[in-house]
C-alpha cells in the first residue's frame, strides 16, 4: 500500500532537518515542528473538502517532486517580466540570490529574509509567522516547515519608501520536476509609505510545484500599494497563501494578476484588525487550454468601521477553470463595515468553467455589504459596433477583452509596472 | 450609381422583415426614408451594414458597383459606409481615442493611406470634435459608457467625422436630441456633405429635414418602399400622416 502524503512529506521534512535549519536561527526552526505538527493534523485537503473542490491539492503533491535544500540557479533575463525597478529582491527556487541584506540611511531593510532573521531577529521575530495562518491551511503549515529563505522588506515607522520595492520570484526546473518553497514578509510600520511589485516567474520543462507564502503588515496609518503577477511558463503548480493584516488607519490597494500557467490556487487573507482600515483588493485571472485559477478570498472585519471592496475579474478559454470564492466575514461589534464584493467573469468557450462564489457572513447589524457575481460571454452588440467602424472582428474582440480588464490592470502601482502589465495582459488577451 | 438595391428580401429568426425593397442613391444626394414604427427602416440600414442577425434571402446591393452583400462588416465599414445607430453601443473600459484610432487607420489602410501619427491624430479629434461641439471630456471616456442619450447620439456623429464615409445612413440620429443639440448635429452632418458621397437619413420628424434638405423622401412600410417624393413630400407626412398613402398603395 501507498504510504499517506503525510508521511512522505514529514519524512522529507525529518530527514533533512539539519540542511533546512543551517543558517536559521533557532527561534524559526522552533516553529517548523509546531507546524508540521498542525500539518499532519489537518492533512492536505481532498477534494472532497468544499474549499478545495476545484484544485485537487493532494493530486499536486503527490507527484514525483525533487526538493533542494540548497540554493541554485540564476537569474536570466527572460525573468524579468517586470522591469527590476527601485529596491531590487530575486529569489530563485526558494533562496534569495545574494545572502545580503541592504539597509538604507533612513531605516528601510530589504534583501534575504534568512539573512535578516538572523541579523535582525528582534524584528523579524515580531511578525515572521504571526499573520500566516498554520492553524487552517496545511499547506501553509507546510510552507513553514520548509521554507529557509526568500524576500524581506521593512519600512520602519514613519518612512516613505521613496522608490518601489521589486521582488521576484523565479522557480525553475531544468533538469527535476521541483518542489520549492518560498516566503515575503513585507513590514510597513505605522505612517510608513511602500509601492511593492512583485513576479512570480520561470517555469521550465520539468514541471514545478511552488508553494509560497506572502505575510504583509501595515501598521497604524500606514500605506501601502502591491502588484503581484503569476506568469509562468509551462507546467507550474503554484499554492500560493498571501496574508495580510492592517491595522487602524492603514490602506492597502493591492492588484494581484493571475496571467497563467498550469494550475493556481490562492489562498487570500485579509484582517482588518485596527478600525477605519480601507483595503483595496483587485483581482484578474486569465486561463486558457487546460489551466486552471481557483481563487479563494477572505476579508475578516474583526473591527468597526472598515471599508473593504473586492473587484475579482477572470477570463476563461479553451477547457480552463476558473474559480472565486469570496468569503466576507464581518464579526460581531464590526459596526460601521462597508465591505463590497465583484466577481465578473467572460466565458469564451462552451468548454471553459467558471464557479463563483459569494459567501458573506455578518454578524453587526450596522453594516453596508455587498456582492454580485457575473459570467457572460462577449458582447457580440459590441463587436458588431466596432466591426461597423472598421475593425477587424479579431481586433473588436481584443478590444473589447481588453476594456474588460482595464479596470483591473490600470489599477496597478507605478507606472512603469502598469505599463508593462498591460503589455503582458495584451499578449494573454491574443493567445485567448 | 453610388448605392443599387434591387429587389431586397430579408428575413430575422425566420421572419421575414424586407420584402422586395429596391433603392436607389447617387453621389451628392440626400434621402429621407420615413415610414411607420415596425416597418423595416432599421432592418434595412442593418442589412446595408452586414449585421449578421438579418438573414438575406433574395436580392442584390451594389455599393460603388460591387456586391455588397458579399462584403465582411468591415471592409463595408472601410469602404466608407457609415451607420449611425438608432441605439449606441456602450463599451466599457475601451477609450473613444483608443477605438477611434483604430478605426481611422483601418479605414486609411484599406484606402493604401498611412496610419496617422499620434499628434495629427489628437489634431483630427479635436477638429472633428468641434464639427459636433462634442465636449473633449466625452472623448476621453470609455465608449458611450453612461452618455446621455442626446451624447451618444452626438458621438456617432463624431465617429461620422472622423472616418469621413462615403455612403452615411443614420438610423433616428435626431431622436432624443434637445433643440440645441438637434440644430448642432443637423448642421455637423450638413458640413460633412459633399459632392461625391451621400447620405441616408431614417426620421420620424420633419424638423430634422429642415436642417438636412433632402433630395429624395421615401416612405418604408411592410418592408418596401411603397412611394417616393420630393422634400416636401415630409411636410405632407407630417400634416397628413402615413394613411392615405398606404391606402393608396394597398388599393
Ligand atoms: N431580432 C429580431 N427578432 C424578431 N423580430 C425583429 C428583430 N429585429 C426586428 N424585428 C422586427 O422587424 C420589424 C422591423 O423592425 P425595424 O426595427 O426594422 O423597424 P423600424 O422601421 O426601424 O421601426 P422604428 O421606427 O420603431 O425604429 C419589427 O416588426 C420588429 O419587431
Ligand atoms: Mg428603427
Amino acid at each position: 500500500m501507498q504510504r499517506p502524503l503525510e508521511e512522505i512529506l514529514s519524512e522529507l521534512y525529518l530527514s533533512n532537518i539539519d540542511m533546512i535549519g543551517e543558517g536559521v536561527p533557532s527561534w524559526v526552526n522552533a516553529m517548523r515542528s509546531g507546524a508540521l505538527e498542525n500539518f499532519n493534523l489537518l492533512s492536505l485537503p481532498s477534494s472532497g473538502n468544499e474549499d478545495y473542490q476545484h484544485t485537487d491539492i493532494r493530486r499536486m503533491f503527490a507527484g514525483e517532486w525533487e526538493t533542494y535544500f540548497v540554493p541554485s540557479g540564476e537569474i536570466r533575463a527572460e525573468d524579468r517580466v517586470v522591469p527590476a525597478n527601485g529596491y531590487v529582491v530575486d529569489v530563485v527556487n526558494g533562496f534569495c540570490l545574494s545572502d545580503e541584506l541592504t539597509t538604507l540611511d533612513n531605516g528601510i531593510v530589504y534583501g534575504s529574509l534568512r539573512a535578516a532573521m538572523s541579523t535582525i531577529g528582534d524584528v523579524v521575530s515580531k511578525y515572521y509567522n504571526k499573520i500566516a495562518d498554520n492553524e487552517r491551511a496545511a499547506v501553509t503549515a507546510l510552507n513553514t516547515v520548509f521554507a529557509q529563505d526568500g524576500a524581506f522588506v521593512y519600512v520602519p515607522n514613519g518612512v516613505k519608501a521613496e522608490l518601489p520595492f521589486t521582488l521576484t520570484f523565479v522557480g525553475r526546473s531544468d533538469e527535476q520536476a521541483q518542489m520549492c518553497f518560498s516566503r515575503a514578509l513585507i513590514v510597513v510600520e505605522d505612517g510608513a509609505e511602500a509601492d511593492v511589485v512583485i513576479a512570480h516567474v520561470g517555469g521550465g520543462d520539468r514541471g514545478l510545484l511552488a508553494d509560497h507564502v506572502r505575510e504583509v503588515y501595515t501598521g497604524t496609518d500606514a500605506t501601502l500599494k502591491i502588484t503581484e503577477v503569476k506568469s509562468t511558463g509551462g507546467e507550474v503548480f503554484s499554492v500560493n497563501g498571501n496574508y495580510l493584516r492592517q491595522e487602524c488607519g492603514s490602506r492597502v490597494d493591492m492588484v494581484n494578476l493571475w496571467l497563467g500557467g498550469g494550475v493556481t490556487r490562492v489562498n487570500a487573507v485579509t484582517d482588518l484588525a485596527g478600525a477605519d482600515c480601507e483595503s483595496n483588493l483587485h483581482g484578474l485571472y486569465f486561463a486558457n487550454g487546460t489551466e486552471r485559477v481557483d481563487v479563494n478570498m477572505t476579508v475578516n472585519h474583526l473591527v468597526p468601521d472598515c471599508r473593504s471592496s473586492e473587484l475579482v475579474k477572470g477570463v476563461v478559454s479553451g477547457e480552463a477553470v476558473g474559480a472565486f470564492t469570496g468569503k466576507v466575514y464581518v464579526a460581531p461589534d464590526a459596526q460601521r463595515t462597508e465591505a463590497f464584493q465583484q466577481s465578473r467573469n467572460i466565458q469564451l468557450s462552451e468548454t471553459a468553467k467558471v464557479y463563483t462564489e459569494p459567501q458573506l457572513e455578518i454578524y453587526a447589524d450596522d453594516v453596508k455589504c455587498s456582492h454580485g457575481a457575473t459570467v457572460g460571454q462577449m458582447d457580440e452588440e459590441a463587436v458588431y459596433y466596432m466591426r461597423q467602424r472598421g475593425l477587424s472582428e479579431a481586433d473588436a474582440k481584443r478590444l473589447q477583452l481588453f476594456g474588460f480588464v482595464n479596470d483591473v490592470i490600470s489599477k496597478c502601482s507605478g507606472d512603469a509596472a502598469c505599463e508593462c502589465l498591460a503589455g503582458l495582459a495584451q499578449a494573454r488577451i491574443d493567445e485567448m | 450609381m453610388l448605392l443599387e438595391v434591387k429587389n431586397l428580401h430579408c428575413m430575422v429568426d425566420g421572419k421575414p422583415i424586407l420584402k422586395g425593397l429596391d433603392f436607389k442613391v447617387g453621389r451628392g444626394e440626400v434621402h429621407a426614408i420615413m415610414g411607420p414604427n415596425g416597418s423595416g427602416k432599421s432592418t434595412f440600414a442593418s442589412v446595408l451594414a452586414g449585421n449578421p442577425k438579418y438573414e438575406v434571402t433574395e436580392g442584390e446591393v451594389l455599393y460603388d458597383g460591387v456586391n455588397l452583400l458579399d462584403m465582411s462588416i468591415e471592409d463595408r465599414a472601410r469602404a466608407g459606409l457609415f451607420l449611425g445607430f438608432q441605439y449606441p453601443v456602450e463599451i466599457p473600459g475601451v477609450s473613444m481615442a483608443n477605438f477611434m484610432r483604430m478605426a481611422v487607420n483601418a479605414r486609411r489602410e484599406y484606402l493604401g493611406e498611412e496610419p496617422l501619427s499620434a499628434a495629427d491624430f489628437l489634431r483630427l479629434m479635436r477638429d472633428k470634435g468641434a464639427v459636433v461641439e462634442l465636449d473633449t471630456k466625452l472623448t476621453n471616456r470609455a465608449v458611450n459608457e453612461g452618455f446621455s442619450g442626446g451624447e451618444k447620439k452626438k458621438n456617432e456623429i463624431f465617429q461620422m467625422a472622423m472616418l469621413d464615409p462615403t455612403l452615411a445612413i443614420l438610423d433616428e440620429t435626431d431622436s432624443g436630441l434637445d433643440i440645441d443639440a438637434l440644430r448642432i448635429v443637423a448642421n455637423g452632418v450638413t458640413k460633412l456633405k459633399r459632392p461625391d458621397n451621400a447620405t441616408i437619413v431614417i426620421t420620424h420628424y420633419q424638423r430634422l429635414l429642415d436642417y438636412i434638405v433632402p433630395d429624395f423622401v421615401h416612405v418604408l412600410y411592410q418592408g418596401r418602399i411603397i412611394h417616393t417624393g420630393g422634400k416636401e413630400l415630409a411636410l405632407v407626412l407630417e400634416e397628413e400622416g402615413y394613411d392615405r398613402i398606404i391606402n393608396e398603395y394597398n388599393k
